[in-house]
């Protein structure tokens, strides 16, 4: 059922949702006339600038502020001293105001120390070399099998670890385990025809954004500020500085600049409390913007994993049994989002018997923060290996082997839940459909074809829109989601769509955190399905309203007005010879009616539909370099109802790419000392333009029922499937199978000559 | 799960989600702190979070899930 | 450090500023001259964030000092539009959704410009090695490239 009780109409014809108009902010962003994090300045204003430990564990014995505090130029010097505890116990907030700047020991390479406000970028910089810290270095473990040994060394004191019987009397670096599943594994293993074991490795990632983070904070001292910060969740950023500097989130007043990119990473705060500290010490607005080496070193990357997966199969193809011990690091303070890897793992797939158990261990890395549906590519990667395996083995077809276990409406998932009608099928038959599949891969040595699923949950949450109806008849919508990849057009569209009127008459903006109640971070590909449907459901409060209105202007009662393409109607014959009246014709005489026109929608959004894709992957392997060319590549993805079909392809292709870069390229790389090695683009390489093909899309649409449109989030799952999709198409190009991530060229040769062997 | 004594199925009696999370804090006080921190309750195959008030049929699956987040 | 006087030409504009001995040229156009639209994402030239033309020529401006901007004519994303005129490689950006967050794109921008001008007729994969000095996280550059491709099409038939 739709969110108003209606069944979303299968088959229907839409007016402007599934067009593609130019977005609204199309024009500033290509003139370079919009305003990014770093591109405000507030008179007076200070520059913030931060020391970061260059340990990956110590102990800080002191810390001596006096000199820098002394420096001409210089109004404010902070440490932890100036961030009282005010978590009051809990320890999530322990842990993010010990992640914003360091107490008594710091935990990584790069962990915040003290930070300054001067008069100029370069007098700060000045400052921090003055700043005197005196350090203990610690033993320090930044490899999660490593950290999981008995002997390692602890992190940050380590824990006693929870989900585990009996409960260890030795603390140790595994915060928890979790576990998931159903069945009997061990009955569905000794009905197996064919048992396919394998072990798996990961190396963290970072979501990569061309902006760093930057925000310019302006805090008095009656706790009264303002805030103007790149963020995926602006009301996220009001509530954690809040609690953080114990002001009133009513006295913060937070807006959301446009955003270079956030996949996750910028749904975390690193710098803001931080500059609103400042601001609040120096009395003065304070501008902070990291650099980019401090966006590698002290932001949030993934998790990197240690995986082990067991199979089991008929002849058939058909999976009996599957169980994996899955082990993250998110860095000292556990949250790597294991659990979301232990549920994900197995949800393409309809399994008898299954089980997955997750580790959260502590490392001396950051802080692990999303990234495009968090730990799904990392555990996808091994399933799709694995069932690929199996295939191989059985001498199957890889899309027939993965539709007779596909999930389907009506399967258990391996996570609990029962599906309602998804698309993995859809996708899996249209993989036949496609003209890659059916272009055989091109011919040459070392050239091969890989398939994968993926998936992702999807989430719904706090949403809060306004519409009000201008004067002259045009809309005015305002959300609260900071628009990464076009949601306003989005918005735009579903408004026009219920009202009934062209496009170019809706303008969207995002509103600050004042001018709305709360909003989720944009997140968990949830804005084009929440704020979607509580746009449209604000619309129909707003045509409840017009209506109304001529109601009165015809002196008929409101039932018998009805609404269409933009007019209130008289409902039938009976109802009165009325002509009908447009939106700028009621709004015209709205203060005499009853006064201004509005329409607004709050609600906790749930039934988000999850979103899944199959991507097909050709590659080329150098066997020489060990250099691996994506040849051809297509992501076919259930929309649901794909709004504006060019942004859901940029959520596709942009994906993909990702997934790519991560299945190469990608990774973190720690010296023995413990300290990030490449702390740059050009030794963290992402894919530039002449490593990629051009991305074959395709959306399929099996409507959600969650949402009057029938809209499912897509913005996450196109990440899940390319690192198995691309690991299968190298061991069909070369036979050999990679375990583990990045599959750069150092690893793959050594593979390759592993073989020839 | 280990909260709980090692017992990873309960049955408990209920109207609507507010009461089954409060009934089964009572039985296993344990899993107190775990239910007040954003629970994902998923009733017959269908994802909840913030519906404390959705009404329970009789026999109705339930999973809790860890809270979860996306990127 | 005492500054340095500068006067150059920034978009056709005739333009003097103070700045800092060692500077860059990013820094000049964004916090002295309030331009903006170039944006820093790395500050070590690996992104292409920051590409401006010095003399016609592409360049990075964060591995620029603002000091070599004497008299010299630079050109920024700013100067592409000539008053509400979109230029054609701007529109077909629009038309294609060849942005997403659009944080790169100014930089995209100016160094397909400088593409154009000295290859108008480029291949896919010389528009791809072109442009392989511009990083891109949103789009996995399918629609930069169609974008790029039109808008030399446009161009040569105008």
């Amino acid at each position: 059922m739709a969110h108003d009780g209606k069944p979303v109409a299968a088959g229907r014809k839409f007016d402007s949702v599934g067009t593609r108009p130019l977005r609204p902010d199309g024009i500033d962003k290509v003139t370079g006339r919009a305003r990014y994090g770093a591109d405000m300045n507030m008179p007076g204003q200070l520059i913030g600038k931060v020391l970061r430990s260059p340990h990956a564990h110590a102990l800080i014995k002191s810390i001596d502020t006096s000199a820098a505090e002394k420096l001409p130029g210089v109004r404010a010097v902070i440490t932890a001293r100036d961030l009282p505890d005010l978590t009051g116990g809990d320890q999530g907030q322990m842990d993010t105001l010990v992640n914003t700047m360091a107490r008594e020991r710091t935990l990584y390479d790069g962990h915040a120390v003290a930070a300054v406000a001067a008069s100029s970028a370069s007098i700060a910089q000045a400052a921090l070399k003055l700043i005197e810290v005196v350090y203990e270095v610690l033993p320090h473990v930044t490899d999660v099998d490593e950290a999981m040994k008995p002997d390692a060394p602890l992190v940050n004191g380590g824990v006693i670890t929870n989900g585990v019987t009996p409960k260890p009397t030795k603390k140790s670096n595994v915060l928890i385990r979790h576990e998931f599943g159903h069945g009997n594994i061990a009955k569905g293993f000794a009905d197996a025809d064919i048992v396919v074991e394998r072990s798996f490795k990961t190396e963290a990632t970072h979501q990569g954004y061309i902006e760093p983070h930057a925000c310019v904070a302006n805090l008095g001292a009656d706790g009264t500020g303002d805030m103007w910060v790149c963020t995926q969740g602006h009301y996220n950023v009001r509530a954690v500085c809040a609690a953080m500097l114990g002001l009133e989130q009513s006295k913060l007043r937070i807006t959301a600049s446009e955003i270079g990119g956030g996949f996750g990473g910028k749904t975390m705060l690193f710098i803001e409390p931080l500059a609103f500290a400042l601001s609040r010490k120096a009395n003065r607005p304070v501008k902070m913007v990291m650099s980019r080496e401090e966006v590698f070193r002290a932001t949030g990357p993934t998790a990197s994993s240690s995986m082990w997966m067991k199979v089991g199969a008929k002849k058939d193809g058909r999976v009996t049994a599957a169980h994996a011990v899955i082990k993250f690091q998110g860095g000292p303070f556990g949250g790597s989002l294991v659990d979301m890897g232990a549920m994900a793992c197995f949800a393409c797939y309809d399994l008898p018997n299954v089980k997955t158990e997750g580790y959260d261990v502590f490392c001396n890395r950051p802080r692990a923060a999303a990234y495009r549906a968090p730990s799904a590519p990392i555990v996808t990667f091994a399933t799709e290996s694995v069932m690929q395996e199996i295939a191989d083995k059985l001498g199957l077809d890889p899309v027939d082997m993965r539709l007779k276990n596909a999930a389907k409406e009506g399967t258990k998932s391996s996570y609990g839940p029962t599906y309602g009608p998804i698309g993995l099928k859809a996708t899996l038959e249209a993989v036949k459909e496609t003209p890659h599949w059916k272009t055989p891969v091109a011919p040459g040595k070392h050239r091969g074809r890989g398939v994968a699923c993926g998936f992702w949950f999807n989430f719904g949450g706090n949403t809060s829109v306004s519409m009000a109806i201008n004067a002259d008849g045009t809309v005015a919508l305002a959300y609260g989601n900071p628009d990464i990849g076009g949601s306003r057009a989005s918005m735009s569209l579903m408004a026009a769509e219920e009202l009934g009127i062209p496009y170019e008459k809706v303008r969207c903006i995002v509103a600050d955190t004042a001018s709305l109640g709360y909003n989720d971070t944009t997140d968990g590909s949830r804005v084009t399905f929440a704020a979607g449907l509580s746009t449209i459901n604000a619309a129909r409060n707003a045509i409840k309203v017009m209506c109304a209105r001529a109601a009165k202007t015809w002196g008929i009662s409101e039932d018998a007005v009805t609404w269409e393409k933009g007019h209130a109607k008289p409902a039938g014959a009976n109802a009165g010879k009325f002509e009908p009246l447009s939106m700028a014709q009621i709004a015209a005489t709205a203060q005499n009616t009853g006064g201004p026109i509005a329409g607004h929608f709050e609600t906790f959004a749930d039934s988000a539909g999850v979103s899944f894709g199959t991507h097909i992957a050709d590659v080329e392997v150098d066997e020489e370099t060990g250099k691996v060319t994506v040849l051809r590549y297509t992501v076919l993805q259930d929309a649901g109802k794909a709004i504006h079909p060019s942004y859901v392809e940029g959520q596709y292709q942009g994906g993909a790419a990702q997934g790519i870069g991560w299945a190469l390229n990608e990774e973190y790389i720690y010296g023995k000392d413990g300290r990030l090695q490449n702390a740059g683009f050009l030794d963290y390489r992402i894919p530039v333009a002449s490593d990629l093909p051009m991305i074959e899309t395709v959306i399929l649409e099996i409507p959600n029922p969650g949402h009057p449109y029938g809209v499912r989030g897509v913005g996450e799952t196109p990440i899940v499937p390319p690192l198995g999709a691309i690991a299968n198409a190298i061991a069909a190009a070369t036979g050999v199978r990679m375990g583990d991530i990045p599959m750069s060229p150092p690893k793959l040769l050594k593979a390759l000559e592993g073989r020839a062997r | 799960m280990s909260q709980a004594g090692g017992e990873t199925e309960f049955v408990v009696e209920a109207a609507t989600i507010q009461e089954m999370l409060t009934r089964l804090g009572d039985a296993h006080p344990a899993l107190r702190p775990l239910l007040a921190k954003s629970v994902s309750v998923v009733v017959d195959g269908q994802l909840y979070r913030g519906a404390w008030q959705k009404p329970l049929r009789e026999g109705a699956e339930i999973y809790l899930l860890p809270p979860m987040q996306g990127g | 450090m005492s500054h340095v006087h500068v006067t150059t030409t920034i978009n056709g504009d005739p333009t003097e500023f103070l700045c800092e001995a060692d500077e860059t040229l990013l820094d000049a156009l964004r916090d002295r001259l309030n331009l903006t639209g170039t944006k820093e994402g790395c500050g070590s030239g690996d992104c292409g964030a920051c590409s401006v033309t010095i003399d016609g020529r592409l360049v990075c401006s964060c591995l620029t000092l603002a000091a070599e901007a004497q008299g010299r004519s630079i050109g920024t994303i700013e100067g592409m539009a000539k008053g509400d005129k979109l230029h054609p490689l701007q529109q077909k950006f629009l038309d294609h959704a060849a942005l997403q967050c659009g944080v790169c794109t100014p930089g995209f921008l100016v160094a397909a410009d400088a593409l154009l001008k000295h290859n108008p007729d480029p291949t896919e994969t010389e528009i791809r090695y072109w442009l392989a000095g511009n990083l891109c996280r949103c789009t996995g550059y399918d629609k930069i490239v169609k974008a790029v491709t039109e808008a030399a099409a446009d161009l040569r038939r105008a």
